[in-house]
C-alpha cells in the first residue's frame, strides 16, 4: 500500500512522468541557488563593501594619527614648554586683587614710582567687573591706584605696564605734574581665568595642535613681555601660636 | 536524416529527444554549478583578502595610536597652548595700547613745551595740559592741531584747543585729541 501511495501516475497534467522528472534536478538546483544567493552570496557581497569602507576609515584615521605624530615629533618640546609658560602667565590664575597690586607695585618700583593708595573695588569699574566678558571663562579684575614718582618716567611706566605679564589693561589714566614730580591716577585691570583648563584629548584634530600664524605671532609678542612673579608667599604662611604668660594672672 | 527524413517510430523519436534534452540540461547544470562555485570562491576569496587587509590596516592604526599615546605630554601641552592662545588673543584684541600713542603725542611738540597733565577722557580721547614759556611756540601748537584735523597724522582723527591761559611768564593750554 505504501508503495502505491508514493507511486506517481504515468502522466501528470498530460505530460509524461519521465519527462517531468527530467526537470526536477534543475528546478531543485535553481531553488538551491536562489536560497544560497539570498542567504549567503548577497550578504557576503555586502560584507565586502562594509569591510572595504572599514579599511578606508581605518586608513584615513591612521593617516591622520600619523600626521599628528609627525607634527608632534617635529615640535621642539622645550619651545612648547616655554610657550605654555608664557601663555600661563598671560592671565592671572586667581581672583586675588592683592596679587595684581603687587605686580603693579613691582613694575612701578622699577621706575621709582610708589603706590600711594589703592582701591580694590573701584566704583566706576565695579559694574564692569561683574559684567560677563565676551571671553569665555575669563573675568576682569580692576584695581584703582594712586601713584607718585618722577614725571619723566611716567611714559616708561605706562609702556612697561603694557609689556607686562600678566597682561594689564589701563582703563583710566590721569597724570598731574608739578615740577619734576607727578601724581598718577590709574585704573589697571587684568583678566583672570575662572576655571581650570580641562584639556580633552579625545578626537583631537591636527589643527587643534598647531598654532595658527596669528596665534604664533601672539606667543612671539607676549614672549617679549616681562613676566612679573606672583609672589604668594604671604598667602601660604601658617598661623603661629605663641605661648605667652598672662601678665595679670596671680 | 540529412534530407529531413526520419523513419524511426514516434516512441523512439521521443526517447531520442528526451536523451538530447537530458544531455542539454546536464550541460546547462554543469555550467550553472561551475558559475555558482566560481561565484562562491570569488566572493569568499575577496572577503578573505579584504578581512586580511582590514586586519593589517588595524594593526598599523594600533601602532600609530601607540606612538601618538607616547607623545601624550606634547599633545596635552599643544592643545592647551592652542586654547590659551585663543583666549589671550581675545584679551589682547580687547586691549587698547595707550603707551605708544602717548609717546606719539609727546613727540608732537617741541622740547620746550612741557606736558603737565594728561588724561584719558573716554576710551579714544585724550586731554592734555601743556605749559610753554614763549608765545611764539603757541603757533607751532596751533599748526599741529590744524595738521591733525587735516588728517596728516594717521592715528588721530581730530584735535582742538579747549583753553589757553596766559600767566606771568608762561602759557598754559588744554588740548583734546581724538583717536581714530
Amino acid at each position: 500500500m505504501s508503495n502505491n501511495f508514493f507511486k506517481l501516475p504515468d502522466k501528470i497534467f498530460g505530460l509524461e512522468k519521465s519527462l517531468l522528472t527530467l526537470f526536477l534536478t534543475p528546478v531543485i538546483l535553481l531553488i538551491f541557488f536562489l536560497i544560497s544567493l539570498n542567504l549567503v552570496l548577497i550578504p557576503k557581497a555586502n560584507e565586502i563593501g562594509t569591510v572595504n569602507q572599514k579599511i578606508d576609515t581605518v586608513k584615513t584615521n591612521t593617516d591622520k594619527v600619523n600626521e599628528k605624530v609627525k607634527y608632534l615629533a617635529s615640535v621642539d618640546s622645550e619651545e612648547l614648554q616655554r610657550n605654555a609658560e608664557y601663555l600661563d602667565n598671560a592671565v592671572l590664575r586667581n581672583k586675588k586683587s592683592y596679587l595684581l597690586v603687587e605686580i603693579i607695585r613691582q613694575v612701578a618700583n622699577k621706575f621709582d614710582y610708589q603706590i600711594e593708595s589703592f582701591s580694590l573695588t573701584p566704583g566706576e569699574i565695579k559694574a564692569e567687573e561683574t559684567k560677563k566678558t565676551s571671553i569665555e571663562n575669563m573675568k576682569k579684575l580692576p584695581v584703582a591706584l594712586m601713584l607718585h614718582g618722577p614725571k619723566d618716567k611716567s611714559l616708561d611706566l605706562v609702556l612697561a605696564l603694557e609689556k607686562t605679564l600678566p597682561i594689564l589693561f589701563i582703563d583710566k589714566y590721569d597724570i598731574n605734574s608739578s615740577g619734576s614730580y607727578s601724581e598718577l591716577e590709574m585704573v589697571v585691570s587684568s583678566y583672570y581665568l575662572g576655571d581650570e583648563i580641562n584639556v580633552d584629548t579625545t578626537n583631537i584634530a591636527l589643527n587643534d595642535l598647531i598654532l595658527s600664524s596669528d596665534e604664533a605671532a601672539l606667543v612671539e609678542k607676549i614672549s617679549s613681555f616681562t613676566k612679573i612673579e606672583e609672589n604668594t608667599d604671604t598667602e601660604t604662611s601658617e598661623f603661629q601660636q605663641y605661648q605667652r604668660e598672662n601678665p595679670f594672672s596671680l | 536524416m540529412k534530407e529531413g527524413l526520419n523513419l524511426l517510430p514516434s516512441m523512439a523519436k521521443f526517447q531520442m529527444a528526451k536523451i538530447k534534452l537530458k544531455k542539454n540540461i546536464n550541460i546547462i547544470m554543469v555550467v550553472f554549478l561551475s558559475f555558482w562555485v566560481l561565484s562562491v570562491v570569488i566572493i569568499f576569496g575577496w572577503l578573505g583578502v579584504n578581512n586580511y587587509r582590514l586586519k593589517q590596516a588595524e594593526n598599523k592604526n594600533t601602532k600609530a595610536l601607540n606612538s601618538f599615546k607616547s607623545l601624550a605630554t606634547s599633545v596635552v601641552l599643544s592643545k592647551k597652548n592652542k586654547y590659551q592662545a585663543k583666549l589671550v588673543g581675545q584679551v589682547l584684541k580687547e586691549r587698547f595700547e595707550y603707551g605708544s600713542l602717548i609717546e606719539k603725542i609727546m613727540d608732537f611738540f617741541p622740547e620746550n613745551i612741557s606736558l603737565e597733565n594728561f588724561k584719558i577722557k573716554n576710551k579714544k580721547q585724550f586731554v592734555l595740559e601743556c605749559v610753554l614759556t614763549t608765545g611764539s611756540d603757541m603757533n607751532d601748537v596751533e599748526d599741529k592741531v590744524r595738521d591733525i584735523n587735516r588728517g596728516l597724522y594717521p592715528d588721530f582723527s581730530s584735535a582742538n584747543l579747549t583753553s589757553i591761559k596766559i600767566g606771568s611768564n608762561s602759557w598754559l593750554f588744554e588740548m583734546e585729541v581724538n583717536l581714530i
